[in-house]
């Protein structure tokens, strides 16, 4: 390598999706000259969403998911086996061409590849954690357990959830504790039935409208949602939360930020005289060169796998397996949620009702399993599941599944048809050793890292849980007066269809923990083996609770960023 | 392509397929209306309405399909108008869900689909010169109704086929590719018979079920679909509001 000037910083981000964004803001708001790299492509805010408020007639094919098979999927192969790789949304997705990864087991690792990662297509949808999960692993034996409780973070989703914005209704439950709302979105007619009729036939279970990180009232210059609907292309108003709209915004504007895009990290530059972590080595994607940058502090922010990815590759005399991996765990205890199961079916009368605007939310019914603390209920799996779901009439879409051609057809379906109502339950997984990726010892990317190898499967807690979450759903919307109830379950032992990694959540590959031993961050997200390198993306989950996960990584690292920089303040990093 | 004839070497001359000739100043207008963005001078609806008048003018495609034949897409055009006819609003060859057929089959479908979907439409040409001895498309609006309604029930059939002739259909289009288009055809007393169906046109897996999803969504899809047939979700804050009959659903 050519010598090339020392180029220093007080911290440098890695990653700039949801947790890349919030470290760069607190980070760059409390002083630090603050380098976030990021691998993919430069995104302006803005002027870089290509389709957004495009009708669905000027794409050519429509807006339609793009299947695997498709020409236009060659490069994706990965990535397309998610329903949201639609045609208005592939320029947020990377190429699996250009990124790839060996699977030995169905595993979808879907990423994004550009300034504000996956917080540009996130589901936005945003859910407290409890203690009930925090004391899950310790209640029920399996992982180690968190170093940290509920009380420990309460502040800091308080913190972040003001800044970001989340809309939802209050509802007073101890194991789903509310957050800072703005004013909640509205149920429709159908929603408010399912909703009466669940609550009447189960005491004790709720459905309340999603929390979601969209604005119903404005912050700053970010403006209340107006109901376009298809918030994965971009935002301009900046009504949902993303590193774009948001964090990046902040960070720019105390001067301490710079970005720089496609920037692919290769490994933490650990210096061994010094027994500490210096900087960071990364590849300009653009030219193939590869740059040393330094900083006091690293965050390291790159999605879970990401990061996982480059902690293994860390490797020095000191440490052989990988930077922060003495303990071994660095790269197993892969999560994600199991999903694609659940219940449809139609819903009578309200036909006097219907409902206008785009709304990106749908209703949610909080986790009613295993309450009492984990394996409580005494069932044939521990943890819990709550559900995701929305009720609509029929469209025109019916006209493809009926017989009836002509005028007849197009007279029926020029109105709206009966109600229906689906919902698919997101479940708890299981830390388990077993599940786990590492650096193939031969193959590399066309930069030079090596890649990883996935083995991943759902445990027989998984498996049990499913039937339950398959079951109950069926049995709620009977309950509840629905007609013509359908269950189904799109998982297949060893093939795709509920395949881990398809939830988008995963997690788990650096955990948390008490013991350096068992753990690769203790309770602040350092790394046990370098006390000025934090991970606080998904890699630092030591379980997966039910709940979508970003909320908690936005807390995670806003709370670390604090004690990152009162530990520099002390001269302890 | 499979199960399908084409014409190869160099390309024929257009023929005039009932896209463009059968096309009414109506439609022409709204054709006009779709390519400009809605608003037209008198100038340029004088021109769409002169240019209506030439045939060879009208016959000349305003776009070239990549992977349908033109007598295919003119076979698309019919049947996806036949699924979805014009009424008080256009139907789906205004809103030109050939274009749509085409781009799927090009840039969407897996390979095996698409050569289900092209044998399928070699399928319904050949029972339509099995019974009145001309191509699909050269029909009349009623001859068409009448087979994609035989279409229509087969494919929505719940047995299936007690004994599947596969390999008895002919060879579609085998010796008649050079029909003259527009060429009478007598009333023929054996042209009403129907043939046996075939199983590629019997259930779930049918190309008749593929053609009518492609001509639903293409339809209501398309601009004409979204903003003359139905109406567009509006960009308004999210509410439960009353309906009353009448309101279309949203696109």
């Amino acid at each position: 390598m050519l010598f090339q000037q020392r180029e220093e910083y007080d911290a440098i981000v890695v990653g700039s999706g949801i947790s890349g964004g919030w470290a760069a803001k607190e980070l760059c708001e409390k002083g630090l000259r603050t380098l976030v790299l990021e691998r993919g492509r430069n995104v302006e805010h803005q002027k870089d969403y290509i389709t957004e408020h495009k009708r669905d007639y000027e794409f050519p094919m429509r807006q339609r998911r793009i299947p695997v098979e498709s020409p236009l999927a060659r490069d994706y192969q990965i990535q397309a086996r998610t329903g949201q790789f639609v045609e208005a949304g592939v320029h947020f997705f990377q190429k699996d061409s250009e990124h790839p990864y060996i699977e030995e087991k169905p595993f979808t690792w879907i990423q994004g590849n550009q300034v504000g990662g996956r917080s540009l297509i996130w589901g936005r949808q945003t859910y407290r954690w409890s203690d009930l999960d925090f004391e899950a692993n310790l209640k029920d034996g399996h992982g180690v357990d968190w170093p940290i409780r509920y009380r420990d973070i309460e502040p800091w989703y308080s913190y972040v959830e003001r800044f970001a914005g989340i809309t939802g209704e209050k509802l007073g439950l101890p194991y789903l504790p509310d957050g800072e709302f703005q004013k909640p979105m509205e149920l429709n007619a159908g929603e408010k039935f399912v909703k009466a009729g669940i609550e009447r036939a189960f005491p004790g279970r709720h459905l309340t409208i999603g929390r979601c990180a969209v604005l119903t009232e404005a912050i700053g210059d970010r403006q209340p949602c107006h109901y376009c609907g298809p918030c994965y292309r971009g935002c301009s108003t900046g009504s949902y939360f993303s590193s774009q709209s948001s964090t990046l915004p902040a960070a720019r504007k105390t001067g301490k930020l710079t970005l720089r895009p496609n920037g692919l990290a290769h490994s933490v530059i650990y210096d061994e005289t010094r027994d500490r972590a210096t900087g960071v080595r990364f590849v300009d994607t653009t030219t193939g060169e590869t740059h040393e940058v330094y900083a006091r502090v690293i965050f390291l922010c790159a999605s879970t796998l990401g990061t996982t990815r480059v902690l293994l590759n860390s490797k020095s005399p000191r440490f052989p397996d990988g930077l922060g991996n003495s303990s071994g765990v660095v790269g197993h205890y892969l999560m994600d949620h199991h999903f694609m199961t659940g219940a449809r079916g139609e819903i009578p009368g309200l036909l006097d009702r219907y409902y206008e605007g785009n709304r990106p939310n749908g209703f949610y019914i909080p986790r009613f399993r295993n309450l009492a603390g984990a394996g409580s209920d005494r069932l044939k799996f521990t943890r819990g599941y709550g559900y995701q779901g929305g009720a609509g009439r029929a469209g025109w879409g019916r006209a493809i599944g009926e017989p009836g051609i002509g005028v007849e057809l197009k007279k029926k379906v020029h109105d709206p048809g009966p109600w229906g109502v689906g919902m698919l339950a997101f479940g708890e997984a299981l830390p388990a050793k077993e599940n786990r990726v590492w650096l193939d010892p031969q193959q590399t990317d066309k930069w030079g890292i090596p890649l990883l190898r996935i083995s991943c499967e759902w445990t027989p807690n998984e498996i049990a849980m499913r039937r339950d979450m398959r079951d109950q759903a069926g049995e709620m919307l009977e309950a509840a007066g629905v007609r013509d109830v359908n269950t189904w379950d799109a998982h297949q032992p060893g093939a795709l269809g509920a395949e881990p990694g398809l939830g988008i959540h995963e997690m788990g590959t650096a955990r948390m923990g008490r013991d350096p031993k068992t753990s690769a961050l203790n309770a602040n997200n350092q790394l046990h083996d370098a006390s000025n390198v934090y991970v606080t993306d998904g890699a630092c989950m030591t379980s997966s609770a039910c709940q979508n996960p970003s909320i908690t990584y936005m807390a995670l690292t806003a709370r670390a960023v604090d004690h990152a920089v009162r530990e520099l303040q002390r001269q302890n990093l | 392509m499979a199960g399908y004839h084409s014409h190869v070497g160099a390309p024929s001359p257009p023929r005039r397929s009932r896209i463009s000739t059968d096309i009414t100043r109506r439609e022409a207008l709204r054709r006009a209306a779709v390519i400009l963005g809605g608003t037209l001078s008198a100038p340029t609806i004088a021109a769409v309405l002169a240019g209506c008048g030439d045939r060879r003018t009208a016959a000349k495609p305003d776009w070239t399909p990549r992977t349908l034949t033109l007598e295919q897409r003119a076979m698309v055009v019919a049947i996806a108008e036949t699924i979805i006819p014009e009424t008080e609003t256009p139907g789906a060859r205004a809103a030109q869900v050939d274009q749509f057929v085409d781009t799927l089959l090009t840039d969407h479908m897996a390979a095996d689909d698409k050569e289900r979907f092209l044998a399928g439409l070699g399928r319904v040409d050949a029972r339509a010169r099995r019974m009145h001895q001309k191509g699909f498309a050269e029909l009349t609006s009623a001859q068409q109704a009448e087979i994609v309604n035989e279409l229509d029930q087969l494919a929505f059939r719940e047995e299936p086929l007690a004994q599947a002739p596969e390999g008895a259909a002919p060879s579609p289009r085998s010796q008649e590719s050079d029909v003259q288009v527009g060429q009478g055809v007598g009333a023929n007393p054996a042209e009403a018979a129907s043939p046996p169906p075939e199983a590629g046109d019997v259930g779930r897996e049918s190309f008749f079920r593929m053609m009518k999803e492609l001509a639903v969504v293409g339809y209501y899809t398309s601009e004409v679909g979204q903003t003359q047939e139905l109406r567009v979700n509006p960009m308004k804050p999210y509410r439960d509001i009353p309906y009353t009959p009448g309101m279309p659903t949203w696109a």
